[in-house]
């Protein structure tokens, strides 16, 4: 694998790691982001949710309470009217004529007014005749008023459905004002219930479920009995609470601190209901979507990639421009080592890389320097191989020689020789002899 | 008509003996009936390089210059023992006259000298007994008796020398010597030229200094060192630079240059 080849796949892998690590960092921390902020939005509507669910259970309580008392004003005013036309012998029936004037044309739906028996000798309904009776069993609503006889000065009763036509009336009723009777108004109380409706807790169940923000809610009591749910469909939010949810709801109810749980792709978040002296009356678990969560970091991690692709191809292109900034020159020195033991290097051939005020231009100064003395010290040697001259001292060549050669001994074996040779050859040649 | 043909070089140490035998080896390869004499009593060493020692060597060119035997008798067939991987020569031979390794005849020689004339005609009766068609004479380095004589009754003379400023005076008073004895042939071959070394201007520089041709230029070889005198190169390498100026000296010698 070439030098190039190494840097560009090192740079590469680096940047690869560096991108994917950058990238699955990012697509967590968008991931916890997102659900922080849906467990914190959760928590939001939790909270209100709890709070308006106190609050809803009040209202109703201190509108009735508000009726009754106005209740008490008109159930006075008819007791002195009563009074005052009895004095001056207005008969029953013009007294009874002036109180349907009043019920026919205000929200007071009905008067009974008794003697001291209890018997309602003046009424709002005709043709009804009706005695109040201490007895429950015989008067379950009625026998309450008994007391204005002789003890209570007055009494206003809860808005409750009537057994004799299931509408919801409040009494409320004061003693006498001239003699022991019980004057007693009654009121239509419908509002009551629509007021309950409209501002009670299935109410709010079904107007959070229906913004779309929640999947589904449960108001559940301390003793986990459901008191308000709502769901959209598909959803398991039922009238009991599912088995899944209770130990979260415990740990809300027993800590009073809220908890919430991711399963699958729903967080679930349960929260405490609190009463006016912070003690803990019940919670409210609501299942949040977090499919937006996903699509969320879906989007992040397109935008990862392409941001990745982007990083990772710059990356590759810096990668191969640095890599021929880097081993371009060093081919060149590693072409020049080769040139050298060719003997072919030629100094100016690196030239441009020793111009570079880096590590390579200095390594190709050094070589370059080298590489001359190195020639330099070749071709010293050649010439001094091809100086090798033969010396030879002629002067003392031809005294040795002619030491030799003038020599006695040399004279006879030079003439010794050429008979011997001329003997051999006659040996060889017979004929020439 | 046989040849004598006396290897001489000026001073020891140029590679005689090596020439010597890969010569007269690659000489029988072409078919001829060739002998190798070892006229370097003092220092002999051309057995060696046939594998031969002492105790093959029955007799030697001693015994017979001093009148023992016969010279027929100190000649022995080496031609299967050259070694290497080539095959013997088929129609040629070679044959050897040994120098005594005993140190004590050697030491006789040096004491008494031994009369040259006695030399000349055994090699001229072992010519004529082994019907040889080269004589190739392996000299003592220098100028002697001995020497002076191969040269006078040479038909070629083959003098070694090495790139070497020691060698360049002795080896040209050595050809001048050979010029006045009327050598017919006279050449020169440069042995252990090194690889730095050009060898068309070795040949052209020494020609031109000596005046006589150059034969061969011999490169110094690692391998040859290695084999050192335990074999005949020629045949161990074939190919070798070396075995091929070998083979130019034994054209020329043979009369195929």
């Amino acid at each position: 694998m070439t030098l190039r080849t190494q840097i560009i796949l090192l740079v590469t892998l680096c940047l690869v790691f560096a991108v994917l690590a950058t990238a699955a960092v990012w697509a967590w921390t968008a991931r916890e982001t997102i659900l922080r902020q849906t467990e914190t939005d959760g928590l939001i509507i939790a909270h209100l949710l709890s709070r308006t669910a106190t609050f809803a259970e009040k209202v109703p309580e201190e509108a009735e309470e508000a009726i009754g008392a106005q209740m008490i004003v008109e159930a006075s005013i008819t007791a002195h009217l009563v009074a005052i036309a009895e004095r001056y012998g207005m008969p029953p029936e013009e007294i009874e004529s002036h109180l349907r004037a009043i019920v026919d044309n205000t929200a007071l739906d009905e008067f009974w007014i008794t003697d001291e028996e209890g018997h309602a000798y003046l009424t709002s309904e005709q043709g009804v005749d009706f005695t109040f009776s201490p007895n429950p069993e015989v008067q379950p609503q009625a026998y309450q008023f008994w007391s204005l006889l002789h003890r209570d000065s007055s009494f206003v009763q809860d808005a409750r459905r009537r057994e004799i036509d299931d509408k919801i009336f409040k009494y409320a009723g004061v003693a006498g004002i001239d003699k022991p009777r019980i004057v007693q108004v009654g009121y239509n109380a419908v509002i009551l219930d629509d007021l309950r409706e409209r501002l009670g807790l299935p109410q709010l169940a079904e107007d959070l479920v229906a913004s779309g923000n929640v999947l589904s809610v449960q108001i559940v009591n301390d003793r986990y009995v459901v008191l308000a749910y709502n769901t959209i469909p598909g959803q398991a939010s039922a009238p009991h609470v599912v088995q899944e949810d209770l130990p979260h709801l415990q740990a809300v109810i027993e800590s009073g601190k809220p908890v919430s749980t991711l399963r699958g792709s729903v967080l679930k978040i349960a929260t405490p209901i609190m009463d006016a002296d912070s003690e803990v009356i019940g919670a409210v678990i609501v299942y949040l979507p977090t499919e937006h969560v996903w699509s969320s970091i879906q989007d992040e991690l397109r935008l990862a990639a392409l941001v990745a692709l982007i990083i990772v191809g710059a990356g590759v292109l810096t990668s191969l421009i640095l890599s021929r900034r880097v081993t371009r020159p060093i081919a060149r020195l590693t072409d020049a080592a080769g040139a050298l033991e060719a003997n072919t290097f030629d100094p100016d051939s690196l030239t441009e890389v020793a111009a570079r005020q880096d590590e390579i231009g200095h390594l190709a100064r050094v070589f370059t320097r080298m590489a001359q003395e190195v020639q330099l010290r070749e071709l010293r040697l050649k010439q001094e191989v091809r100086q090798m001259k033969i010396e030879i001292d002629h002067t003392q060549k031809l005294a040795q020689v002619a030491e030799i050669t003038e020599s006695e001994y040399f004279q006879l074996l030079k003439a010794r020789a050429r008979s011997l040779k001329a003997g051999a050859s006659s040996a060889a040649n017979p004929v020439e002899s | 008509m046989s040849k004598i043909i006396p290897i001489h070089s000026f001073r020891g140490g140029t590679g005689k003996s090596n020439i010597t035998a890969n010569v007269a080896v690659t000489t029988a390869h072409r078919g001829h009936r060739v002998g190798i004499i070892d006229t370097d009593i003092q220092s002999p060493g051309i057995h060696a390089i046939f594998g031969m020692g002492s105790e093959q060597m029955d007799h030697a060119l001693n015994d017979y210059l001093w009148g023992k035997c016969s010279i027929e008798k100190t000649a022995y067939d080496v031609t299967e023992r050259g070694g290497g991987p080539c095959p013997a020569p088929t129609q040629g031979k070679v044959y050897l006259i040994p120098s005594s390794v005993k140190t004590g005849e050697i030491v006789r020689v040096l004491r008494e000298g031994y009369d040259v004339g006695i030399l000349n005609d055994g090699l001229r009766d072992v010519i004529d007994a082994l019907k040889l068609d080269y004589l190739f004479i392996d000299t003592h380095p220098g100028l002697n008796e001995e020497t002076l004589l191969s040269m006078a009754i040479s038909d070629i003379v083959l003098i070694i020398m090495r790139p070497d400023q020691q060698d360049y005076q002795g080896t040209a008073v050595t050809v001048d010597v050979a010029r006045s004895l009327d050598v017919p042939e006279l050449y020169l071959i440069v042995n252990k030229v090194p690889s730095g070394l050009d060898a068309g201007d070795v040949t052209k520089r020494v020609e031109e200094s000596y005046g006589i041709p150059v034969l061969s230029v011999l490169p110094l070889s690692e391998t040859m060192v290695e084999l050192g005198s335990a074999g005949v190169f020629c045949l161990q390498y074939p190919d070798h630079r070396f075995s091929q100026g070998i083979a130019h000296i034994a054209d020329v010698v043979t009369g195929n240059g």
